[in-house]
């Protein structure tokens, strides 16, 4: 190994554990790190300004930047809350047909939106059908936090992981939903009926006042009526890019950033204040672990470890896939997902140029990275904003009770995954 | 100046004063904030009585923007007080803010401005050491604050 690559290594290392350590926020932990990188790649010659501007994606930061603004403009309308009462009220107060509702609405939400923003959104109005009902939200808070990590992995857009993959391998939405939706819809089921064994004493509960439900008027949650309509027009009309995006040869990130700018010429919202929410420091945290990336990359370390990996990927490229698989799943339940998957990026690539088979890789990858979120509290975000969430409440969701039901999720969806996996590994090797 | 219109008879509790107790005095008082001090009598803290109303507030309101839509309470409704045991049990410590104060020799205009700002109904006065001495309440200020033009315009 060359000096160069030791100090490329050394740097990304070091970077890497202080940002799984959470002492300092990751996002100034990546930065410095990015910095570090550059001065130093700079210093000893394997790095430039040019190519770490290069080792930016800007299709993904356009993607989620666009989606952030489409995102924000929606929260407002109380549309999410407008879903949740609508379908809790159709179903009435049983708790079993509550989960499947809410949780099932929050999945189809999680495929299109942010996870973060639907369980924002959705978990407070789910405390709140709740508590009026006298039942406990612990199952249906579960639900949507675990059900929102599942229907995430479905789609390029679903979750960040999904939106790096899709942005470095090239796939496109069609390629996701078709490859990646059956294994999610049968891992679905799988989720909902462990949750059904788990939760079987809270879900017999019959609600103590079933009536107080006609009292909650969804017409009246929704703030902006106008707004809304024309908001999910405009997110129908880029969901609707997506698809074409072959067709038409449009990059996710120009469909999601046009997609935000009619939004805004046509709901014209405060921008000032609509930007103030998007989210910088994790647009941010992904520029600044690309920079870092990159500069491992340049180093040649990375086409080294790919070169050593090359020969097992393919002679047995199952087994590799799967390997990654819960690889990704193990990091991805015990700390931020979004390294990981960054710093694989450049390993697939490098692996598909020494002529392997790489489409299994990709989908393994994000099947471990979204799933595999599942097992801790910690594990993604959306579970962190759950458990925060419900410690505002009289009825908080420890660390035991997460793993009653999210470790048993977790393993069985990786597990389930792994055996369709198998199954069509011949349709997942193909584009 | 404040000192002039304060209420000097003020009914104060101790830190260790718990929520039972506190909850006695503002019904049979009457009094819709709590000063805190301590065995030197320096105020330390205050209670409103919004703090102690919050303890029994549904956890969805605090985590809603808007509960206009909520019609029906349902199963909350028919909790009362006595329904949660440990809240009886929390202290005056558990519940205190950090306390807004000014000294007697305050003027009006700031007193209200003050009050004001915080969003405050009731404003504790103190000495140079920090013992208090006095509380005035907004309808103390103000009658105080608007006697003048109301005497003005009776003479016209």
């Amino acid at each position: 190994m060359t000096g160069d690559q030791m100090v490329a290594i050394i740097i990304f290392g070091v970077t890497f554990v202080m940002i799984l350590a959470e002492r300092i926020h990751r996002t100034i932990v990546a930065m410095v790190g990015a910095a570090v990188m550059l001065i130093a790649g700079m210093l000893m010659g394997f790095y430039s300004q040019a190519g770490a501007l290069a080792a930016v994606d800007f299709n993904t930061l356009g993607l989620l930047l666009g989606m952030m603004i489409l995102v924000r403009l929606l929260e407002q309308t109380g549309f999410f809350e407008y879903i949740a009462i609508f379908t809790a009220k159709r179903v009435g107060g049983q708790p079993w047909l509550l989960l499947l509702v809410l949780g099932g609405a929050t999945t189809v939400l999680s495929m299109f939106l942010d996870n973060v923003t639907t369980v924002v959104l959705i978990v407070p109005v789910t405390i709140l059908i709740a508590q009026i009902l006298g039942l406990s939200p612990l199952p249906l808070l579960m639900a949507e936090a675990l059900l929102s990590n599942i229907g995430g992995v479905a789609t390029l857009v679903g979750d960040p992981p999904n939106v790096l993959i899709g942005s470095a391998s090239g796939l496109s939405f069609a390629a996701f939903l078709t490859h990646l939706g059956p294994i999610i819809a049968v891992t679905w089921l799988v989720a909902i009926g462990i949750l059904r064994v788990v939760y079987r004493r809270e879900l017999a509960e019959r609600p103590r006042h079933g009536a107080a439900l006609a009292g909650l008027d969804e017409k009246e949650a929704l703030r902006d009526p106008v707004g809304v309509r024309r908001i999910l027009i405009v997110l129908a009309a880029v969901i609707l890019l997506f698809f074409l995006q072959g067709l038409l040869h449009l990059q996710p990130a120009a469909v999601a950033l046009m997609g935000a700018a009619a939004a805004l010429l046509w709901v014209r919202p405060d921008v000032e204040e609509t930007l103030r929410h998007v989210e910088w420091s994790v647009l941010m945290f992904f520029a600044a672990l690309f920079v870092l990336t990159g500069g491992l990359a340049a180093s040649g370390v990375l086409s080294r470890l790919a070169a050593v990996l090359a020969e097992p990927a393919q002679k047995n490229p199952l087994a590799a896939s799967l390997a990654l698989l819960w690889v990704a799943a193990i990091i991805s339940a015990v700390v931020d997902n979004i390294p990981f998957t960054i710093a694989m990026l450049p390993v697939i690539q490098e692996l598909g140029e020494l002529g392997v088979v790489v489409l299994p890789f990709w989908w393994a990858l994000a099947l471990g990275a979204g799933l595999g979120g599942n097992g801790t509290p910690i594990g993604a975000t959306a579970n962190v904003i759950t458990v925060a969430l419900s410690g505002k409440t009289h009825t908080p969701i420890t660390t035991p009770l997460w793993l009653r039901s999210g470790l048993p999720v977790m393993i069985a969806t990786c597990a389930v995954a792994s055996v369709l996996f198998g199954l069509i590994f011949g349709w997942m090797s193909r584009p | 100046m404040i000192g002039e219109c304060m209420k000097r008879q003020v009914v104060y509790v101790s830190p260790a004063t718990t929520v039972l107790e506190a909850a006695r005095l503002v019904v049979e008082r009457h009094i819709g904030t709590l000063p805190v001090v301590d065995e030197q009598g320096v105020l330390i803290g205050v209670v409103r009585l919004q703090d102690i109303l919050d303890i029994f507030l549904p956890d969805f309101v605090r985590l809603m923007e808007d509960i206009d839509f909520v019609h029906d309470f349902g199963a909350l409704e028919t909790i009362l007080p006595k329904d949660i045991p440990d809240a009886a049990r929390l202290t005056m410590r558990d519940l205190m803010q950090e306390p807004v104060s000014v000294e007697q020799t305050c003027g009006l205009l700031r007193a209200f401005a003050i009050m004001s700002k915080h969003g405050i109904r009731d404003l504790p006065v103190v000495n140079k050491p920090g013992a208090l001495v006095g509380i005035a309440s907004l309808v103390d200020i103000a009658v105080k604050f608007l006697a003048t033009w109301a005497h003005e315009e009776s003479a016209s």
